[in-house]
């Protein structure tokens, strides 16, 4: 009893028999561990034991249960290194498998992605072709539509010139209405051909010296020179950068529109001015003093077609100030006015500055 | 002397009478021969055809080119005038309805002497053939162009 309390304080209990069972019959007990309740043998009890075969028998016992632990220990390891092992290679597989899909998607993704590139090129170049087709389309349209139209208005020339004669006032004016009307079909044509030339030129853009183009645009109306016009350019105008076509289709534009709306009797003053704006920026104003332009009337100025007066009043297509604001965006600019009725107008165009060439 | 032949090349039927009429009413001395379209053009300068007789239709002082034509276009009968070794030097004024830079810029490189975008009334067309007649027929020395008359006339 005293053995098996000892026994039962040692830290591994499920020993204690096998200890026990070595002390008394250490081969049994080798063999059948956990079984020491089958090892008392009869008479074991009564073997002859010294102090020291006892002593020596002990130190054995204790080397065989390390033995057996780490046995055990081993065999449990085993087992948990094989359980790992196994599921080791099934997360492998797994997720061997898992990266083949997501290999297989990304494939398919990118493959998606290259089909839809070139779907959108093809889409592109085909709008494109579409959109330059079109052009070319309403280009000669146009034109095809100018010779007939040289037709009519020449025929009644001849017609008014050569057999108004033979007729009566009342059939000349008729006359005259027709080559009117051919010439303003013909402007319209033109101004929209213009318009067309603005939306598709190739807008390059480099330094331009407005004070140049102005001053060379102006030189070539004679109806803008002196006393017909005042036209005046205040200071030196920037360089800005833009593209000389665009740039001249839009001085052209905003002088003879500056020029024309004035009331009867009154001489044109105009005045040209540029300003520095942050940014890097340069404005030009072109002010005149005609008729303005009326509050309600702000949000049609640049509207194609738009005509804020009469034609009788004033002649034109009313494409002018729609042809300028397309050309001026073009080369990244805006454009604007301040205006009351009564009061002229200041018309303003602002472009990045140029440097000097 | 004779009197300056100008070559017309033009479709339009207005277009060509139009440019008889005031010719005539500026009293033009030169005479006028109307080409109807670029393939009866390249006949006529060839000498082909009808057009074998050089007294009734003699060797241009002047061509006046429209672009846009059926069959051959202006810029064709352009090109083919630059390429031949006798007609090459002949004056080409080329006058278009195109305002088109890049028509512009082709009938130059094709060779053109001079381009005009079509007037649209007959004062404006005066207005174009005063100045041709001033410039080119008047102030401008032209070059001297001989074609030969072998197998081309039937003339003498």
């Amino acid at each position: 009893m005293n053995r098996r309390r000892r026994g039962g304080q040692r830290p591994f209990s499920k020993n204690t028999a096998i200890i026990e069972a070595a002390e008394k019959r250490p081969e049994v007990a080798m063999k059948n561990p956990m079984k020491p309740a089958a090892s008392k043998l009869p008479g074991s009890d009564s073997a002859p034991t010294t102090e020291r075969e006892r002593s020596r028998l002990k130190d054995a016992a204790v080397a065989n249960e390390s033995l057996l632990i780490a046995g055990l220990h081993q065999q449990e390891l085993t087992f948990a290194a094989e359980a790992l092992s196994t599921r080791l290679q099934v997360e492998i597989e797994e997720r061997k498998a898992a990266e083949a899909a997501l290999q297989q998607a990304k494939d398919r993704l990118s493959n998606q992605a290259l089909e839809l590139e070139h779907l959108v090129a093809a889409r592109t170049a085909e709008l494109r072709e579409t959109t330059r087709e079109l052009e070319a389309f309403s280009y000669s349209v146009a034109h095809d539509m100018r010779e007939p139209l040289r037709g009519m208005r020449g025929y009644a020339e001849i017609l008014l010139a050569e057999h108004g004669a033979m007729l009566n006032p009342t059939g000349k004016a008729y006359l005259e209405r027709i080559v009117q009307s051919a010439s303003r079909m013909d402007m319209l044509i033109q101004d929209v051909l213009a318009y067309t030339k603005v939306l598709h030129a190739d807008a390059m853009l480099t330094p331009i010296d407005l004070n140049r183009l102005t001053r060379d645009v102006i030189a070539i109306y004679p109806e803008w020179q002196e006393p017909l016009a005042e036209i005046e350019i205040v200071g030196v105008l920037p360089t800005v950068l833009g593209h000389e076509a665009l740039l001249t289709q839009c001085i052209t534009n905003l002088l003879s529109n500056a020029v024309k709306f004035m009331d009867p009797g009154v001489v044109p003053r105009i005045q040209i001015r540029g300003e520095a704006k942050p940014d890097a920026r340069q404005r030009v104003w072109f002010e005149n003093n005609g008729i303005g332009i009326a509050p309600k009337d702000r949000d049609r100025v640049f509207g194609m077609f738009v005509r804020l007066n009469s034609k009788t009043e004033f002649g034109g297509t009313g494409i002018g100030l729609t042809i300028v604001r397309r050309a001026i965006e073009r080369m990244g600019g805006r454009i604007d006015f301040e205006s009351e009725p009564g009061q002229g107008s200041r018309f303003w165009i602002e472009l990045k500055e140029g440097s000097k060439p | 002397m004779k009197p300056i032949t100008i070559l017309l090349v033009e479709d339009e039927e207005s277009s060509a009478f139009f440019f008889q009429h005031v010719m005539t009413k500026l009293e033009m001395p030169q005479s006028l021969q109307v080409a109807q379209d670029g393939q009866e053009a390249l006949d006529y300068l060839d000498g082909k055809g009808r057009f074998r007789d050089r007294i009734t239709f003699p060797i241009p002082g002047l061509i006046v080119l429209d672009l846009k034509m059926p069959r051959v276009t202006g810029f064709e009968v352009l090109g083919w005038i630059r390429k031949q070794p006798e007609l090459r030097k002949l004056i080409v004024i080329v006058m278009s309805t195109s305002a088109s830079d890049s028509d512009i810029n082709q009938a130059y490189e094709l060779g053109a002497n001079a381009y005009v975008v079509k007037p649209s009334g007959l004062d404006e067309l005066a207005e174009v053939l005063r100045s041709i007649q001033h410039f080119w027929l008047a102030h401008n020395r032209g070059p001297i162009v001989r074609v030969s008359t072998v197998d081309k006339t039937n003339v003498p």
